[in-house]
This record gives structure tokens, C-alpha cells and sequence, in this order.
């Protein structure tokens, strides 16, 4: 048996990298990608807790994150298209009208 | 049911001047007539309350007193209440009873005049805080009130704002009778302390002079403390020397003087003596200093009424001096002595005062060299043209100058009378100022009244310039005249002594008929009346015109003894010097640097933290993530478990 | 945990839900009725928006005082969430007025976004009732999808995409940590229950895992909450989405976030006491000085009630911090007030913002001439705001501060008075505004009736609260008792 800290481990590292492709990129479909993972790694501990616990509930949860991550990146595409077509550009730079 | 009364004469008043000033703002006459029945309404209580009252006595129990709790703090508890015995049942007739025909009177005297509404609301709250002072059944509530009728005083000094001469004055009455209430809270302060220290929490009259031998104050303390309360109602009561408020308090309307200036409010440092006697009895130095300021002020101000030409200011000096006599008949243990004369003086200065207004309201001017002046040019030089002219205003002004220079039978003697048989039995110097005293009153009054009503040859270069004829004021304005003249006649006919005496002292026995001192003090007055009359007759009003040989001590005199320079330079001038100091320091250190620099510092660190509203949303989330971080490094290192 | 139950059960705990179940009932009805009935939205769909909130709030009346769990244990009924969905049912009122009359306008179908604004209350109620962290999880996504739907509401208007668009890049970042949060929970605990999770930390087994996820957890909900340092979000996001939606984010949402933290501190983590005390004490103490700071700048009214609804998520958190009965019933008390001044405060600037065309502060010069209404409700929701007694935030400000003090908390007490007077400059300055200066025009404004009702009623409710605090006060009291 895989050890349930290698798996915390691993999506420690899954979370961080989405962390940091949401501070870094600047393309707005990529920032809700980063988003994705970051989710997906909570999925992996759910699912290594399932399995430790040997409890079917994790299984369960970890498919509600799957539909509600879905849900929030329908929502982002759609704000995505409307500010292309305002603005022609997905930049997460460029989108810093409201400040101070 | 007397204290019933006793309640509503006091909530009467103030609901009248708290109806006018939201109501009548507009309707003056209106104003009038309601403030002067409400008033007469109080007068009526007041009388009703004479009967029940003399039953009492006759039971046996004649204080009675009504109160509610108010605060407490610790051991002093505070009651509001009233408190009715024989000493309150004598102010009260006079508060209302020349309050009353005060009122009247002015209703013709004000008409016209755009601020009406606002004078008598302002008169019915004076009535108010007057009642309150009489009515108090102890030191604080007496205190609250008393600071009332300095308000209302300060409100009527200066009714006609627009004068500055009248918003001056009424600062200066202000600020002068504060300095007389610092001292009476000193005194208070001081004998609170001793009180906590005896256990005492009451301030009641009752409570206190029952409790105040047990306390054990010590003699030098007793002495500073009653001072400190003489200090209080030598400054209502104008005595020396913080009596200069009183002349320039003249410039508000005359009715105001005759009831706030003459016959209540200066009464009222008389009446707390009187009330609180026993603090004072229990110090004899206190009650030799009492009887020397007042014996002082008496001769002191009567000369000063020698030099005026104002005739409102030669009353104001004549009140002083009377004052001078209450304060000394209360400062040699004589207090029913010191009353009867406040009372009989109430009377007839409220009638001189008035008299006056009439004068001033027939003439259109305050000045005696022109009300006199004024007859001969009218071309009818005959002496007792004025008489005829204005026989109401005549007859009883000369009423109450016999009154006042206290010939018998009228009223003013026999109070005088006792003033001076109290004196008697003081230190001989006091009693050769009271005599000294009598002639000098007498002499200025034999001034005004031959000046303005026995003019004699003399022409002035002071003719007025109104050509219309003289004539008397309406019944509003000589009623009162002729009912106050009644009093300064009859007032010694009222049982005065049988109210006041509260059956543990002997009553007061008046003196009578051939008594060696009736008839020297007679004699010095007509002395003085008969002099004045022949010196003034042809001559100027001046006295260093009339006798050439007094022309220093007539320019000390007509400088008020350079009191005022006095107390302008050292008083005003050096708090002046530290006033702009303060001022500096609020407007610079206080306001510019501290406060408006905080705001200074808030603004600049606010702009600078705007700074981090980037715009940039992957800042925000940097954000974010540094804050979880730090939380987190925090949390787990700090705080393990 | 074993989940499988008895069918029957389920049917018999349904009863529990009857809110909710009411709320999807007028889903159902708007959503026929914007599809079958002809010109619904822009005709109907307010009002019966606003009955359906009234029939819902009926329906919160009437299950008052029900006690009991439904769905294996996952959603609890009892006063505390039944305080919160009355709370909520109301405060949908005044947003769906400000709504019909910012929108109707401006789309052609005004009544979607009335079923938007609708599911947020439905997640909301569920929220309220929520005992697992799943549930609890679901029903925040679905308040806070919502939210981003509506903020980018106007989708012609780029500063309401750019609105919609950070407030949705940065809460998602919030969810991950929360659900990160939550999975290590289950990681540890084997279980999503609030009851399982408790009991897990408190007998100490993965303590690091537990409080590692507490602490994620905390910062999503604070993130929510807009307290330091997650709530640089705030002002662009209040001030890019319509005035209705910034109204409703301000009052429902940041609710909503205390709520979650007051779940997670006291009924889930209440050994957690010494940590919260001083955590919280830190963030209470930065968000105030930041928020009122900050405040002191703005020239736009929505960004300006943004820095105001962080300063009072300080004043919250001094509650928080705080703790105990004293300290939850504060933080209830206050919630109920502060929502009342802001939506009534709110729903002047939406009147005012269509009328004037303008959300710059100085469009508010003179506004109590050419509206006394308008001024006069502003001005007891800005004075309520700042704390003068006798308006309901005072006593609410009073009760923070005093729970704080007897909890020993002096340091924030004192800056929490400080940050009454620095506030007092910014709300205050919009009183003078509208009452000294010189409008930019003189004709009066004509401001809709319904507005004109609900104003008066909600300036009527504040003065009342603070006159006579007690009904409020005891119903907070007896919401707060259930944690204990």
C-alpha cells in the first residue's frame, strides 16, 4: 500500500503548482486551468482519505468537487468571452480598470 | 395643602415663561396680560397660604417641608423640594406682590418696544429661579437656583442687546456675582467635607442645623467657610466691593430694576444670610465682618449716590447703601431686624424705582438735570407745576423718599428704626456710620427731589427739545405706583415679626415712641433733606458746582473711588494677558499640530495604503497567498497543542 | 461514516426544510412564469419575487422553535439557522427593489436575474442549515456562483466584467483552499461531519492535518468576509458590479462568511479557543485601521461603502475574537443592524445613482434639497453606520466593544472606538455633502414609491433597534445559545 502521506504529498504539489499558475500566467483560460488543479488536488485527498478510511463517502465528495469545479470554470469561460469580446484580449493584465 | 401651594407657586411661573416663549413669540400684549396673571394668580397663593399658616404656628409646627430624592451620591443624597416656614412665607409676599405690580406696570411701560414677549418671558423665569431660592429646603438646590436668577439677571441686564453698553453691563453683573459664587462653593465644598467627615449626607436646613454644633468644625474653618458663603451673597447683594455691577445694571428696562435690581434678587443674598443664620451664627469673627461690609457699604455707597446725575444710578447706590444696612442689621445677630427693613425696602425702592420709570417715560430722559430743567422751559416755573402735571408720579415719589430717609409714620422708619437699635449694640464706630449713614441718604435724596421736582430759578444748559406736554402714563403704570405707595405708608402694619419669629426666640419687640435713637435719626434726616433742598435749589447738580469746597472728594466720588480702573487693570488686564496665552496654545498646539495633524497623519496613511489596491488581480492573489502563509507560519509555530 | 438510513426517515425530516422547500417552489413559479406568462419579466417578476420572500419568510415563522437534523445529520435545523434564513429572507427585499428599478431599465428580461438573485437565497438558506462540510461547501459555491453571475451582470459594461472577473479568479483561489481545507479534514478524520470532525480534533489524533486545514479553511471564509489580508477584492469588485448586487454582496454575503466562520470557530472548532483569540485579534485590529484608512480617499460612493463594509467586517471580527455567548450574540446583533443601515444606505445610492447617472461622491452634493427623503434615509443609515446613539448601530457597536472588554481584548476595543471617530470623517462628510452643499441642480427628484416605503420602513426599523434593542437582542441571544 502507498503510504497516505506520499499522497498528500503529491497533492501538496499538485496544489502548489495550481497556485502558482494562477499567480503567474497571464492568459485568463490558463489562470482557470490553474484553478482546475488546485481543485483536483483536494479530489486526490479525498480520494487517498476514502481509501484509508475505507469510507465510500470521499469517492462520493470527490465527485461533487468534480461538478462544482466544473460549474465555476463554465462561469469563468463565460465572463472570459464576454471580456474578450469587449476588450479583444484575455490578459489578466490588461484587466485593471478598477484600482485604488 | 400649604405645600401643595408651595409646589405650584413654583411650577407656575416657569410654565408661564415656557408657554410664552414657545406661543406668544408673536404676540407681546398677549404675552403681557398672561406672564401679570399668572403672576397675580401667585400673589393670590402666596396670600391664601397666610392664614393656614398662622394656624399652624399657633399648633406649633411651623416649618414644613416637602421633598423628593434627586441623586445620591455616596453619603450625600440630594432631595428637591420646598420647604414653607415663616421666612419663606415673608419673601414669598414680597416676590409676588411686587412682582405682580412690576409685571403690570411694565405691560404699559414695554408696549411697543419689538422685544416684549422675550422681556417677560424672561421676567416670569427670573420669578421662577427667585421662587426656587425661597422655596429651597437646602444649600444645592439653593445654589442651582441661584445661579437661575444670575441667568435671568444677565438676560434682563441685557435685553437690549443691540446696546453694547447693556451687553457689557451684563457680562460685568455676570462675572462679578461669580466671584461671590466661587466663594459660597468654596464655602460649600469646605463644609461638605466637614459633613462627610461628621456622617451628614443632607444639605437641608432641617439636617443641618440640628447637626451642624455635633460636627465639630474647628473655629478658623467655621470662620472661612461661613465667609466664603457671606462671599456669595455679598455679591447678589452688591456689597463692597463687588458692588460695582449694580449702577451699570441699570441699563436694562427699568421695570427690571425695580423688581430684579431693587426688591427680589439683591434681596436674595439677604435672605440666604438670614436662612442659613445659624452657619454664620456659629462664627463670630464671620459676623463682624458681615456687620463691617455692611456697615462700609452702606456709608460708602451713599456717598457715591451724592455725584450722579443718572436718576436710575442714584437709586442703584441708594439700594446698595440699604443693602449695606440689611447686611449689618444680619451681621450684629439682629436677622428679623435685617428682613423687615428688606421688605419695607422692597416696597419703596419698587416704588421709587418705578416712579422713576414714570419720570424717564414722561421726560425721555434718564438725566435729573433735565427732568427739572425741563419744567422751566415749558415756561411754567412754578414749583409745583410737576406736581400737577404728573400728581400720581409726584405724590408718591415724594411717598417713598420720606420713606426711604425714614421719617414716621411711614414704614421705612420703623424698619431703619431697628436697623439702627441692632446697630446700637455693635461697635461704636459701626453705629456712627449708621447715623452718618442716615444723614448722607437723606441728603442725596433732598438732592433728587428738589432737582427734579422743586426746580427753582435755575436754568441748565441741559433743556431737552420735545415740546410735547407732560402727562401721566396709563393705570398700568400708576396703580402700581399708588398700591407700592400704600405699602411704604401702611407695610409696618404687617405682622412681619409675628411670621418670622418661630416661637424659640422672644419675639422681636419694635421699638416705640420717644425712644432717644427714633429721635436723633429723625432729626438727622430732615437735617439732611432740609440741607440738600437749600444747597441744590438754585445751583447746579453737581456737587462740586454746588459746594466748591468738596471739589476733590466730589472727583473721588464721581470716579466711583477708582474702583472700576482698579479692577479693569489688575483683574481684567492680567487675566486678559493670560486668556491670549491659552488662546495661542489651543489654536497652534491643540487644534493645528495634535488635532488636525492626526487627521493630517490619517489621510497620508489611508493614501498610502490605497497603494495597494494595485488593479492587478494576480497581486490581489499574491496577497492571499502571503497572508494564508503568514497565518499559517504563526499559527502553527506559536501555538501548539 | 455510514450514510445509508431508513427511506422513511427522509420523508419525515423533508418537514425541516420547509423554507427551502417554499423557496424552490417560487423558483419554480418565476422560472414558468418568465418562460409561459407574457411580459413576466419586466412586469411581474418583481413582485412576485417579492411575495415569494414573504411567503418564505412565513414559512421561517412558522417552522420557529423546530429542532432536528434531516439527511443523516447534514442539515440541522434549530434557532440559529432559522435566525439566519429569516435574516436573509428579509434582506432580499429591499435588493430585489433596488434590482427591478436598476435593471428594469437597462434589460430586456429583468426577471432572470431575479432567478439568479432567487438561488442565492436558496443557497443561502441551505447554508444556514448546513452541519457538514460538504453541504457547507456546495451551498457556498452555489451563494458565491451566484455571485459572479451577477456581478458581471451587465455584460456590455466592461467594469462590471472586470467586476465579475476578479471576484471570480480570487474566490476561486478561495474555494480551492477551502475545499483543500476540508479534504484534509476528511484526510484526518475519516469523516465531513461537523460532529466527526470536532470530536477528531478534540482527542488530538492528526492534530497537524486538522489545523492545517482549519487554517485554510479560515483564510477561504475571511477571504469572503473581505477582512485583512484577503480583501484586496473588495473595493473593485463593489465598485464594478450594479449597485443592487454590491448591495446584496455586502449585506447577504459577508454575512454569510460570519456565519461560516462563526460555524467553524464554535461549533466545530471551539478548542481552538487560545488561536482565535489572538489570530482574530491581529486581523480585527489591521482590517479596522485599513478599511477606515483607506476609506478616506474615495471619491466613488460604492467603493467608499466597500472600505466601510471592511471596517465593519473589523468590528466583526473584534466579536470573533472575542468569543462566548456575549461575543456571538454581539456579532449577531450587529450583522442584523449593519445589513439594515447598509441595504437602506444602498438603496439610496441605487435611487440616487439612476436619477443622478452618477456614483461619484460629489453627484451627492445637495441631495437632501432635491430629495428630503432620500436625504433623510441616508442619513440615519450613515448615522446608524458610524455608531451615534440612539441607532441601532450603536448598540451594536456597544455590544462588540463591551464583549471584547470583558473578554480582556483592551487593545482592540480601543482601536475599535478609534476607528468610530476616523469613520465619523467619511460618513459624516456625505452628511454634510448632502445636506450643506450646493446640488448641481435644483428640481427635485422624483423617487419611485415602493423605494419611498421600504426606505421608510428600514429608517423606521434602525431608530426602533436602537431605542429599543431588546427584541433584537434576545433573538440574537437565543440564536447564540445553540453553539453553547
Amino acid at each position: 500500500m502507498i503510504p497516505l502521506s506520499h499522497y498528500l504529498i503529491v497533492s501538496g504539489i499538485l496544489f502548489s503548482i495550481g497556485l502558482a499558475g494562477l499567480l503567474l500566467r497571464r492568459n485568463l483560460l490558463l489562470v482557470l486551468l490553474s484553478v482546475e488543479i488546485m481543485l483536483n488536488a483536494a479530489n486526490l485527498n479525498f480520494i487517498a482519505g476514502s481509501a484509508a478510511h475505507s469510507d465510500t463517502g470521499g469517492q462520493v465528495i470527490a465527485f461533487f468537487v468534480m461538478v462544482v469545479a466544473a460549474a465555476e470554470v463554465t462561469i469563468g469561460l463565460a465572463i472570459a468571452v464576454l471580456l474578450f469580446r469587449k476588450q479583444s484580449s484575455v490578459d489578466t493584465r490588461d484587466i485593471s480598470f478598477l484600482k485604488g | 395643602m400649604i405645600l401643595t401651594t408651595a409646589w405650584t407657586l413654583l411650577a407656575l411661573p416657569l410654565a408661564s415663561a415656557a408657554f410664552i416663549s414657545v406661543f406668544l413669540r408673536k404676540s407681546p400684549k398677549t404675552a403681557g396680560a398672561l406672564a401679570t396673571l399668572v403672576m397675580g394668580l401667585c400673589f393670590a397663593l402666596t396670600c391664601s397660604l397666610i392664614a393656614p399658616y398662622e394656624a399652624l404656628k399657633n399648633e406649633g409646627t411651623p416649618v414644613l417641608e416637602s421633598s423628593v430624592r434627586w441623586l445620591t451620591a455616596g453619603l450625600f443624597t440630594l432631595n428637591f423640594g420646598v420647604y414653607f416656614n415663616g421666612l419663606t412665607l415673608v419673601m414669598l409676599l414680597v416676590v409676588t406682590g411686587v412682582a405682580t405690580l412690576v409685571f403690570l406696570f411694565s405691560t404699559a411701560y414695554m408696549a411697543g418696544d419689538p422685544g416684549t414677549s422675550r422681556y417677560f418671558a424672561c421676567l416670569s423665569f427670573f420669578t421662577f429661579s427667585m421662587m426656587g431660592i425661597v422655596l429651597s429646603p437646602n444649600l444645592i438646590q439653593i445654589f442651582i437656583f441661584w445661579e437661575l436668577v444670575g441667568l435671568s439677571s444677565y438676560l434682563l441686564i441685557g435685553f437690549w442687546f443691540e446696546k453694547k453698553e447693556a451687553c457689557t453691563a451684563a457680562k460685568k453683573a455676570f462675572m462679578t456675582t461669580r466671584v461671590g459664587d466661587a466663594g459660597m462653593m468654596l464655602g460649600l465644598l469646605a463644609l461638605s467635607g466637614f459633613m462627610a467627615a461628621g456622617g451628614i449626607g443632607s444639605f437641608d436646613f432641617t439636617v443641618l442645623e440640628t447637626a451642624l454644633p455635633s460636627l465639630g468644625i474647628p473655629e478658623l474653618a467655621m470662620t472661612l467657610i461661613a465667609l466664603g458663603l457671606f462671599l456669595g451673597a455679598a455679591g447678589k447683594s452688591a456689597q463692597a466691593p463687588l458692588h460695582v455691577w449694580l449702577p451699570d445694571a441699570m441699563e436694562g428696562p427699568t421695570p427690571v430694576s425695580a423688581l430684579i435690581h431693587a426688591a427680589t434678587m439683591v434681596a436674595a443674598g439677604i435672605f440666604l444670610l438670614a436662612r442659613i443664620f445659624f452657619i454664620f451664627e456659629a462664627s463670630p469673627d464671620a459676623m463682624t465682618f458681615i456687620a463691617w461690609t455692611g456697615g462700609l457699604t452702606a456709608f460708602l455707597a451713599a456717598l457715591l449716590a451724592l455725584v450722579q446725575t443718572d436718576i436710575k444710578k442714584i437709586l442703584a447706590y441708594s439700594t446698595v447703601s440699604q443693602l449695606g444696612y440689611m447686611v449689618l442689621a444680619l451681621g450684629v445677630s439682629d436677622a428679623q431686624a435685617g428682613i423687615l427693613h428688606l421688605t419695607m425696602h422692597a416696597f419703596f425702592k419698587a416704588l421709587l424705582f418705578l416712579g422713576a420709570g414714570s419720570l424717564i417715560h414722561a421726560f425721555h430722559s434718564q438725566d435729573i438735570r433735565e427732568m427739572g430743567a425741563r419744567v422751566l422751559h415749558e415756561g411754567r416755573g412754578s414749583r409745583l407745576y410737576l406736581f400737577k402735571a404728573l400728581p400720581v408720579t409726584s405724590l408718591t415719589f415724594l411717598i417713598g423718599t420720606v420713606s426711604l430717609i425714614g421719617l414716621p409714620p411711614f414704614s421705612g422708619f420703623f424698619s431703619k428704626e431697628e436697623v439702627l437699635a441692632a446697630a446700637a449694640h455693635g461697635p461704636a464706630f459701626l453705629f456712627g456710620l449708621a447715623l452718618a449713614t442716615v444723614l448722607v441718604t437723606a441728603f442725596y435724596n433732598g438732592r433728587l427731589f428738589t432737582i427734579v421736582f422743586l426746580p427753582g430759578g435755575k436754568t441748565s444748559s441741559h433743556a431737552s427739545h420735545a415740546e410735547h406736554p407732560l402727562h401721566e402714563g396709563s393705570p398700568a403704570m400708576t396703580v402700581p405706583l399708588i398700591l407700592l405707595a400704600v405699602l411704604s405708608v401702611f407695610g409696618s402694619a404687617l405682622p412681619i415679626h409675628a411670621w418670622l419669629s418661630s416661637g424659640k426666640e422672644p419675639s422681636h419687640v419694635a421699638p416705640h415712641g420717644l425712644d432717644p435713637l427714633a429721635l436723633i435719626s429723625v432729626g438727622a434726616a430732615l437735617l439732611g433733606f432740609a440741607s440738600a433742598a437749600l444747597v441744590y435749589w438754585k445751583r447746579s447738580g453737581r456737587l462740586r458746582d454746588a459746594l466748591p469746597w468738596l471739589a476733590q472728594p466730589a472727583r473721588v466720588l464721581e470716579h466711583k473711588y477708582f474702583l472700576d480702573d482698579i479692577y479693569d487693570r489688575w483683574v481684567c488686564g492680567a487675566l486678559e494677558k493670560k486668556a491670549r496665552a491659552a488662546d495661542l496654545l489651543e489654536r497652534y498646539v491643540i487644534t493645528e499640530w495634535t488635532i488636525n495633524g492626526l487627521g493630517r497623519l490619517a489621510r497620508w496613511i489611508g493614501g498610502g495604503l490605497r497603494s495597494f489596491q494595485t488593479g492587478v488581480v494576480q497581486f490581489y492573489a499574491l496577497t492571499f497567498l502571503i497572508g494564508a502563509l503568514t497565518i499559517l507560519f504563526f499559527m502553527t509555530s506559536g501555538w501548539r497543542f | 461514516m455510514d450514510r445509508t438510513r431508513d427511506r422513511s426517515l427522509y420523508l419525515m425530516n423533508l418537514s425541516l426544510m420547509l423554507p427551502e422547500l417554499t423557496a424552490l417552489t417560487v423558483l419554480g413559479v418565476l422560472t414558468l412564469g418568465e418562460m409561459y406568462v407574457k411580459d413576466f419579466s419586466q412586469k411581474f417578476s418583481a413582485r412576485a419575487a417579492c411575495l415569494g420572500s414573504l411567503a418564505v419568510f412565513a414559512a421561517v415563522l412558522f417552522s420557529w422553535g423546530r429542532q432536528g437534523t434531516a439527511f443523516g445529520g447534514m442539515f440541522g435545523v434549530n434557532v440559529f439557522s432559522l435566525f439566519f434564513k429569516g435574516f436573509f429572507a428579509l434582506a432580499v427585499i429591499p435588493v430585489l427593489q433596488m434590482s427591478k428599478e436598476f435593471f428594469a431599465p437597462r434589460l430586456r428580461f429583468p426577471g432572470e436575474f431575479f432567478l439568479t438573485l432567487w438561488i442565492t437565497l436558496i443557497g443561502l438558506f441551505v447554508l444556514s442549515s448546513a452541519r457538514d462540510f460538504l453541504l457547507l461547501f456546495i451551498a457556498l459555491e452555489i451563494v458565491t456562483f451566484s455571485f459572479y453571475i451577477m456581478a458581471a451582470y451587465l455584460k456590455r459594461d466592461l467594469f462590471s466584467i472586470e467586476a465579475g472577473l476578479k471576484y471570480l479568479i480570487l474566490g476561486s483561489l478561495a474555494s480551492a483552499f477551502m475545499i483543500y481545507g476540508i479534504s484534509l479534514f476528511y484526510v484526518a478524520s475519516g469523516t465531513t461531519s461537523f460532529e466527526g470532525i470536532r470530536t477528531a480534533y478534540e482527542s488530538g489524533q492528526a492534530a497537524s492535518l486538522i489545523t492545517f486545514g482549519l487554517i485554510l479553511t479560515l483564510c477561504a471564509s475571511a477571504f469572503k468576509a473581505a477582512a485583512v489580508p484577503f480583501q484586496l477584492w473588495a473595493p473593485d469588485v463593489y465598485e464594478g458590479a450594479p449597485t443592487p448586487v454590491t448591495a446584496f454582496l455586502s449585506t447577504a454575503s459577508k454575512s454569510a462568511a460570519f456565519l461560516v466562520l462563526i460555524q467553524i470557530l464554535f461549533g466545530v472548532f471551539p478548542a481552538f479557543e487560545t488561536g482565535r483569540t489572538a489570530l482574530f485579534s491581529v486581523l480585527a485590529a489591521l482590517t479596522l485601521i485599513y478599511g477606515n484608512l483607506a476609506a478616506l480617499h474615495q471619491t466613488n460612493i460604492k467603493r467608499l461603502f466597500a472600505y466601510s463594509s471592511i471596517s465593519h467586517a473589523g468590528y466583526l471580527l473584534i466579536g470573533l475574537a472575542a468569543g462566548g455567548r456575549a461575543g456571538l450574540e454581539s456579532i449577531l446583533y450587529y450583522l442584523a443592524a449593519y445589513s439594515l443601515s447598509t441595504l437602506t444606505a444602498f438603496m439610496v445610492i441605487t435611487t440616487a445613482g439612476q436619477l443622478l447617472g452618477s456614483d461619484k461622491v460629489d453627484a451627492y452634493r445637495g441631495l437632501a434639497r432635491r430629495s428630503p427623503f432620500l436625504g433623510a434615509a441616508f442619513f440615519i443609515a450613515l448615522a446608524s453606520l458610524t455608531g451615534l446613539p440612539p441607532l441601532a448601530g450603536f448598540f451594536g457597536k456597544f455590544l462588540i466593544l463591551s464583549a471584547a472588554v470583558q473578554q480582556g481584548l483592551i487593545f482592540p476595543a480601543f482601536l475599535g472606538c478609534c476607528a468610530v471617530a476616523v469613520s465619523l470623517y467619511y460618513y459624516f462628510g456625505l452628511i454634510k455633502k448632502i445636506y450643506a452643499d450646493e446640488p448641481s441642480a435644483a428640481d427635485p427628484l422624483a423617487v419611485p414609491a415602493p423605494t419611498l416605503v421600504l426606505l421608510g420602513i428600514s429608517s423606521a426599523l434602525i431608530i426602533a433597534a436602537g431605542f429599543f434593542p431588546a427584541p433584537l437582542l434576545s433573538l440574537a441571544s437565543s440564536a447564540a445559545e445553540v453553539l453553547f
